[in-house]
């Protein structure tokens, strides 16, 4: 295709003053330079050829553009290419994967060229490692994958993240299933720590760390605390998928002791696009539009509406009255277990009078009671990109906007982000790189989670079949909205009232930006400057109206929150002269990293107004609390590569860290790695059909140390004036810096012409000293305490195999799977701790994960049943309920035994199909809502002995004299259930974990080189897709594998109150000009 | 450009040599929380935290079922504690709260020293006495010397057995009324208690550790009736050296104003009664009394038109059909607990119903009769309410001298205080309670709490010693040391 200079310039200048990075707009707002190119299009000649590879094949797509000016144009599906160019002009032709080729025009109008594969091959893929430094692949010791920007675009999720789904072996998520932001945290070879917050891997944008935690209202946790815990999206879910280039995924220690500390549960690179070299103006435009529709509900009963089960008539029947009636007292109950839909009527609820009718109405299903409260969610996301470059360098720019309304009604967000990337030769061996980006992320309110009053799953856990939805949909009695429409519990507060009244806004401006600095001294010294910063201004607001059971008159917060990260770094790098046999690269540099957190909260508990939400209208005095938190990181590195023959490939580092939060004596730690590579199929005569393999091993230290201000005693705020209370965490002078040390060895083999893959990797992890805070007996006069928590060793295979079964002109199909097992053991607990044996790690609600030598970190124990001999369950004779347990045993392990992925790629012509599942293989996981819900007679499960009105517990009595006999107690249908599944019944509540996903299918057209010309268009392509279509699984609830926000974590193996997770089904347009 | 090169190289260099760590500890100091605090910092959320937990968790969640002051109605929780279903959850947070407070009143004992404030330093003593007795009377033996000494290293802490624990207490409460002095005003903010009474305010603190003294060692009448009995009387007898409360002008209760953060236990105030109901027991013995706190406490029942039926109760723990109580029975009325609501520590009518029965029972001089009367009296004026000048006149309601009429009077007199109705059912087995036929536990009256789970997983082998030292299991049906009849 022609290019319009002229136009293309007018473009690019819009885009740089709409952008004014004013750092790289010098480049391109050189008027000298927009001149040249339009004399030269003046006096220019035509050149046509033929660009072919050494099989005389044409090549399409071939860059072809004038040495020394910023325009050019790709050859066709035939190979051939048109362009004006000045006289005595010199062409560059360069395809990816093949060497470049310069021809100078001296006379000829046709050109003939060939190109040939890059000496390398397609083998030596570069990838970015650890500080960004650029690596072929080949050389490296340690397991790395890298994604393409299709992983993330084809089949496109609210979080990018979600995208790697079953595609990394070795790559686990936590998802908290709590909103639209759906905050995950990306687990790379199995949970080191207990702490939720401390696996999740490092992710990097263009060398710039970035805020991957969570980040909740840190308000309360998820069981019935005064507020709930908000989810209110993390850095991660702000990147553009449009963006990124290609991520890649540093999963060992070897790949990260470079990195430090942060890097400790290895990295995720992300490298975001840039202009390409000596390319002309380029724009893209993606638009994508999907839809959210839950795909699986808990199996609810629809056969009983609500009662206690414990109310009959004078026919000695179950009956309901919604009030007291001439049927009798009022049994109304948020439990389940009252008469069956039998067609009869009783006195209900008149949502017209907002009383009981006064006739009776028909006892019935409504099957909308929950499910009417949802919606199918719509996401919209437009973005458009513009690249282009010249020989001294090259920019792109993108703006994308997102507007997600989800599946909970007036629940959704609006995401803004532009970016800019930049570099330049500014001067002969000095180049400025710059990466500018600016996203907004808002939302007019997400859901408040976990399991309370002002929960939307609190309610779906504890309304009964038969109550309408729509009978809550009037959410005030009164005009002054001082009373809420809450007809049938004084607990469930109006589920409309929670989307619409109870909000929890955010709006958050982020801004990252790097500025770095590539100085050649000599052929052999270079330098690398670089200073990044990531910083966020967040205002969130809550907003709780009057006559919530946790609020009675009302209730505001804001919450003002600034962060900033300054990494400031340098490398300066020495390469040895290239000879034959043994070639080596001597590195040096050093990091400072500053981290500044600032957050006032100020609350107003009471309005005096109702429905005015401002401080001003505090109806006590305003609550201000501030909550700061600083931390500085020095660090030096060294890194040696030195390779032999090209085939023996040796990295050696270490690197040096001081941080400010651990005590003096304890705050500097060393750490080495050292990585060997060896090319196997180089070195020894390999068959024909071998075309590579290599042979790695890896062996690394990484030391990590601790979140600010638990060294040294403080005091904690009080809302009392003049006050203060003890702080319920036990501060640790003497805490040392976490040591993970792993060793890993792999193969990578690549057979039949690339037709068949594969790649495995063995490592071993051992962390030691880990960072954690463990719960403590109150006794103690603290709640938890820091402590270094021993060792914990993660071992563990990961391995990927990838065929390409049928590969013709036309049709391709390529499969590829993933396979991942990790096996966490407890080697030694910490020595100080007292007994020594064991150490709670976590408790949430009844279930605790203990560690124990030779354990697991994720070994959960509570009560269950009592059993004989036979494994049968013991009954009380008196009272026909399950015997209670002593003694809290185990209940099983939360992690899962493998996980795998099968992906598949299909092609034909134009078309591409893709269809993704993955897996969860083993694990236990306690839901509370199924608890909650058995307790209450909601699900399926709680139908059996409601017709007998009685039920016989499955098990044994213990006879006088120690034997057993058949439990013949007859026992309440109520009692039963709600003994039987009590809250602490860990074992009566908990599920295999096991899941199936169809993760993800799409399916799309790129429009032929020929449409395209005709339009003038550079690339059309159209897809669909679907994600989450589909869950096999045993968990009766919504999603196996997402839990619920706990505070600001999650406890592994405990389910709180989740939401459903929805299926997406979407369209994507991308047009490339 | 070489010299721009080599110059950008120089400045790198300079500024990582400079290695800049003596800023860290600056840098690691929390700019926002204290590291000093005064001996008053934390006065005000203990008693807040203390009282609202004995008001809300101890006393309407928990005791009052036993006791047979609320009933669950309908059984939305199919068990309950009305029934005696003991669920393994009962004991965990009295135990998180008393020891969380204990730590702040341990570390406001330290700063009182510290800051040579004596009057700060007993009314620390005082409020650690009343709370370790909260603890140890519930759980019988429980962590002491070793508690509250997490930041020595002290994880594990060791059971104490609760005559120690009862020994140490009264010795907290008799160094802490020599500790006071009266001439000296309290000169940090006001305290939530006693704060609003400028120049009595120590007196006050310094009557109610004198009362709390008495209330222990009437606990402790029956396991060691000779050295109680003696200390009771060297109390009453020198009201100069251990004053105590003498009016209900005295009394020891913290208001909630309902202006955040002294904001009631109640967020909503229909959640108080919410599924609740009043008892049989409790509504009949009040009318057969004619006694003005039922209205002040107690809803009308309402039958199933909604006409009024008067006061009318259901039994607690009853047995299973609900639907054959055709009437809305009386529920707890919010008044007590709408702000201002009263949390009570402890009442002047306490100390008369304890000299009533040391009297009757001939341990102390004095009228039975005229205590009981004042008692009576003292407890209605807790709700504010006079008591009516004929209300002895009534045949139900005339002095008849026995312990039991004490006892039930006093079980009115205690409502809404903390635990010390069921204390008292289970030092003396006052007022004989109607049994139903639903009861768990063999219709025992449960008179202890298991210890909490966190314990047993936190703490196995103290643990495991303080079950052996009780007699050998960890269940509500062992008794506590001075639980001896």
């Amino acid at each position: 295709m022609k290019k319009n200079p002229r136009t293309a310039a007018h473009f690019l200048k819009m885009m740089l003053f709409a952008s004014a990075t004013l750092s790289t707009s010098y480049i391109w707002s050189s008027p000298t330079h927009s001149q040249n190119v339009i004399a030269l299009q003046q006096t220019g000649k035509i050149i046509t050829g033929k660009v072919v590879d050494k099989n005389n094949q044409p090549l399409e797509g071939v860059t072809v553009y004038v040495k020394g000016a910023d325009y050019g144009t790709e050859t066709n599906a035939s190979g051939v290419f048109e362009l004006e160019v000045p006289e005595n002009a010199t062409l560059v032709f360069s395809y990816l994967g093949y060497d470049d080729v310069t021809q100078t025009i001296t006379g000829a109008n046709f050109l003939n060229i060939v190109l040939h594969e890059d000496t390398e091959g397609q083998l030596d893929e570069i990838v970015i490692t650890a500080l960004g430094i650029a690596r072929e692949e080949k050389q490296l010791g340690y397991s790395q994958q890298k994604l393409s920007n299709e992983t993330f675009t084809d089949a496109r999720s609210n979080n990018w993240v979600d995208n790697m789904k079953g595609k990394v072996p070795g790559m686990s998520f936590t998802s908290s299933s709590s909103g639209p932001m759906g905050s995950t945290q990306v687990v790379l070879r199995g949970n080191r720590s207990v702490d939720s917050n401390k696996n999740g891997a490092l992710i990097v944008v263009d060398g710039i760390p970035i805020n991957s935690g969570m980040s909740s209202s840190g308000e309360g946790n998820g069981y019935l605390s005064s507020d709930s815990p908000v989810d209110f999206g993390n850095g991660m879910s702000d990147i553009n998928p449009e963006d990124i280039e290609s991520v890649t995924v540093l999963k060992g220690a070897g790949a990260t002791a470079l990195y430090g500390s942060r890097a400790a549960n290895g990295a995720i690179m992300i490298t975001t696009k840039s202009g390409k070299k000596n390319q002309g103006l380029g724009i893209t435009f993606n638009s994508n539009i999907s839809i959210d529709v839950i795909q699986h509900w808990p199996d609810w009963q629809t056969q009983y509406g609500s009662g206690t089960g414990k109310a009959f008539n004078s026919n000695g029947e179950l009956y309901y009255s919604y009030q007291a009636s001439e049927d009798g007292a009022a049994t109304q109950s948020n439990l389940g277990f009252g008469p069956r839909f039998n067609g009869q009527y009783y006195y209900q609820y008149d949502p017209t009078t907002g009383t009981m009718g006064t006739q009776r109405t028909l006892w019935q299903n409504y099957d909308n009671a929950r499910k009417g409260f949802w919606r199918t969610g719509t996401t919209l996301t437009n973005s458009l990109s513009f690249a282009a470059g010249n020989d001294k360098g090259s920019m792109r720019a993108s703006v994308t906007y997102s507007d997600n309304e989800w599946i909970m009604p007036n629940t959704g967000f609006e995401r803004v982000a532009i970016s800019t990337k930049g570099d330049y030769e500014i001067a002969k061996g000095i180049k400025l790189n710059s990466t500018m980006n600016y996203y907004n992320r808002s939302s007019g309110n997400l859901p408040s989670t976990g399991y309370n009053n002002h929960t939307i799953s609190y309610f779906m856990i504890l309304t009964n079949a038969n109550n309408n939805i729509d009978w809550y949909r009037k959410m005030w009695l009164d005009e002054g909205k001082t009373q809420l429409n809450s007809p049938f519990s004084t607990y469930l507060d109006n589920p409309f009232a929670l989307v619409n009244e109870v909000i929890n806004s955010t709006n958050s401006d982020t801004f990252t930006g790097n500025l770095s600095l590539d100085i050649d001294f000599s052929k052999n010294l270079k330098l690398m400057m670089r200073s990044g910063i990531n910083s966020q201004n967040e205002f969130r607001e809550l907003k709780r109206p009057y006559d919530l059971v946790k609020f009675a008159t009302g209730y505001y917060e804001r919450q003002m929150i600034k962060s900033q990260e300054i990494n400031t770094d340098f490398l300066l790098t020495y390469k040895g002269n290239e000879t034959d046999h043994f070639n080596y690269s001597l590195s040096a540099g050093g990091n400072i990293m500053s981290n500044k957190y600032r957050r006032m909260d100020a609350s107003a508990n009471g309005l005096a107004v109702p429905d005015v939400y401002k401080l001003s209208n505090a109806s006590s005095n305003v609550y201000t609390e501030s909550a700061d938190a600083n931390k500085k990181v020095n660090s030096i590195y060294a890194l040696g590569s030195f390779s032999y023959r090209n085939l023996l490939f040796l990295d050696l580092t270490a690197r040096n860290d001081w941080s400010s939060t651990l005590p003096q004596g304890n705050n500097s730690y060393f750490y080495p790695s050292a990585n060997l590579s060896f090319i196997l199929s180089d070195a020894v005569a390999m068959p024909l059909w071998i075309d590579f393999t290599k042979l790695r091993a890896s062996w690394a230290q990484v030391g990590n140390d601790s979140q600010p201000y638990i060294i040294s005693k403080y005091y904690d705020n009080s809302p009392f004036v003049g006050s203060a209370i003890t702080d319920n965490q036990l501060f640790n002078a003497d805490l040392k810096p976490e040591e993970t040390t792993s060793t890993e060895f792999g193969i990578d083999a690549r057979l039949f012409g690339d037709r068949l893959g594969f790649d495995v990797a063995y490592y071993n992890t051992v962390s030691d000293n880990q960072i954690l805070s463990v719960p403590l007996d109150y006794a103690t006069g603290y709640s938890s305490q820091y402590i270094n928590a021993g060792k914990v060793q993660n071992r563990g295979i990961e391995a990927m195999l990838y065929l390409s079964p049928i590969k013709t002109k036309n049709f391709q199909w390529k499969t590829t799977f993933t396979y991942a097992k990790n096996k966490n053991e407890i080697l030694e607990l910490a020595a100080g701790i007292e007994g020594g044996e064991e150490q709670v790690l976590a408790t949430s609600g009844t279930v605790s994960i203990i560690g124990k030598v030779g354990g697991s970190t994720g070994d959960m124990y509570g009560y269950g049943f009592v059993r004989n001999e036979e494994g049968k369950i013991i009954y009380d004779a008196n009272t026909g309920l399950p015997v209670r347990p002593e003694e809290e045993t185990y209940q099983g392990n939360a992690y899962a035994d493998w996980k795998g992925g099968w992906m598949n790629n299909f092609t034909y012509k134009g078309w591409s199909l893709g269809v993704t599942l993955d897996g969860s293989f083993g694990g236990k996981l306690y839901s509370q809502s199924y608890h909650k819900m058995m307790e209450h007679g909601h699900l399926n499960g709680s139908l059996p002995g409601r017709e007998d009105g009685y039920i016989i517990g499955d098990g044994v009595v213990q006879n006088a004299d120690g034997s057993y006999s058949p439990n013949t107690k007859k026992v309440a249908v109520p009692d039963y259930y709600s003994e039987y599944y009590r809250r602490a019944n860990v074992e009566a509540n908990t599920f295999d974990a096991t899941w199936v996903k169809l993760r993800e299918i799409s399916i799309s057209y790129s429009f032929p080189k020929s449409f395209l010309e005709r339009h003038k268009l550079k690339g059309l392509t159209v897809s669909a897709f679907g994600r989450n279509l589909y869950t096999w699984s045993d968990f009766p609830i919504y999603d196996p594998e997402t839990a619920a926000l706990n505070g600001a974590n999650m406890v592994p193996g405990v389910e709180m109150g989740q939401l459903p997770s929805p299926a997406t089904y979407g369209f994507n347009l991308k047009v490339s000009l | 450009m070489r010299k721009i090169k080599y110059s950008i190289l120089a400045f790198i260099a300079a500024t990582t040599l400079y290695n800049c760590t003596a800023e860290f500890e600056e840098i690691n100091t929390d700019p926002n929380r204290l590291e000093t605090i005064s001996p008053a910092s934390l006065l005000n959320p203990i008693l807040y935290g203390l009282t609202n937990h004995n008001s809300y968790s101890a006393w309407h969640n928990r005791t009052a079922h036993f006791m047979q002051g609320i009933v669950p109605y309908p059984s939305n929780d199919a068990l309950g504690y009305h029934r005696y279903w003991i669920s393994d959850a009962i004991g965990q947070t009295m135990w998180n709260n008393h020891y969380r407070w204990l730590k702040n009143i341990d570390e406001m004992e330290k700063a009182s020293i510290e800051a040579g404030d004596v009057n700060y330093q007993a009314i620390a003593l005082t409020l650690k006495a009343w709370s370790f007795a909260n603890l140890t009377d519930v759980f019988g033996d429980i962590p002491f010397e070793e508690a509250l000494k997490g930041d020595e290293g002290i994880v594990k802490p060791k059971f104490q057995r609760q005559q120690v624990i009862y020994q140490a207490v009264l010795e907290y409460l008799e160094q802490a009324n020599s500790l006071y002095d009266t001439s000296k005003s309290l000169i940090y903010a006001p305290d939530l208690l006693y704060g609003d009474r400028g120049a009595s305010t120590v007196a006050s603190w310094q009557k109610l550790t004198n009362s709390l003294h008495l209330r222990m060692l009437l606990r402790l009448s029956d396991v060691q009736p000779a050295e109680s009995i003696a200390k009771i009387n060297t109390i009453l007898n020198d009201p100069a050296t251990y004053p105590v409360f003498s009016s209900s002008a005295d009394d020891a209760i913290l208001i909630n104003t309902g202006v955040s953060p002294n904001t009631t236990p109640w967020p909503r105030i229909q959640d108080y009664a919410a599924d609740k109901k009043l008892s049989t027991f409790f509504v009949d013995q009040l009318l057969e009394w004619n006694d003005p706190r039922l209205p002040f406490w107690a809803t009308k029942a309402t039958d199933k038109d909604k006409n009024d039926i008067g006061y009318k109760g259901i039994p607690s723990g009853y047995s299973f059909n609900e639907g054959a109580i055709d009437y809305n029975p009386s529920a707890p009325n919010n008044n007590t607990a709408v702000a201002p609501m009263k949390n009570i520590i402890m009442t002047y009518a306490e100390i008369e119903f304890i000299k009533a029965e040391l009297s009757f029972k001939g341990l102390i001089t004095g009228a039975a009769e005229t205590h009981f009367k004042q008692g009576t009296e003292a407890a209605m004026d807790i709700w504010n309410i006079a008591m009516p000048t004929n209300y002895f006149d009534n045949e139900k309601t005339a002095y008849k001298n026995t312990l039991e009429q004490i006892m039930l009077q006093k079980y009115f007199a205690l409502y809404f205080t903390d635990n010390q109705q069921w204390l008292e059912f289970r030092r003396t087995g006052y007022p004989e309670l109607p049994l139903q036929p639903g009861l768990y536990n063999d219709g025992k009256m449960p008179v202890r709490y298991p210890y909490p789970q966190d314990v047993k997983r936190q703490n196995t082998e103290n643990y495991q010693d303080a079950v052996n030292n009780m007699g050998g299991s960890d269940d509500a049906n062992t008794r506590v040391w001075w639980d001896v009849k």
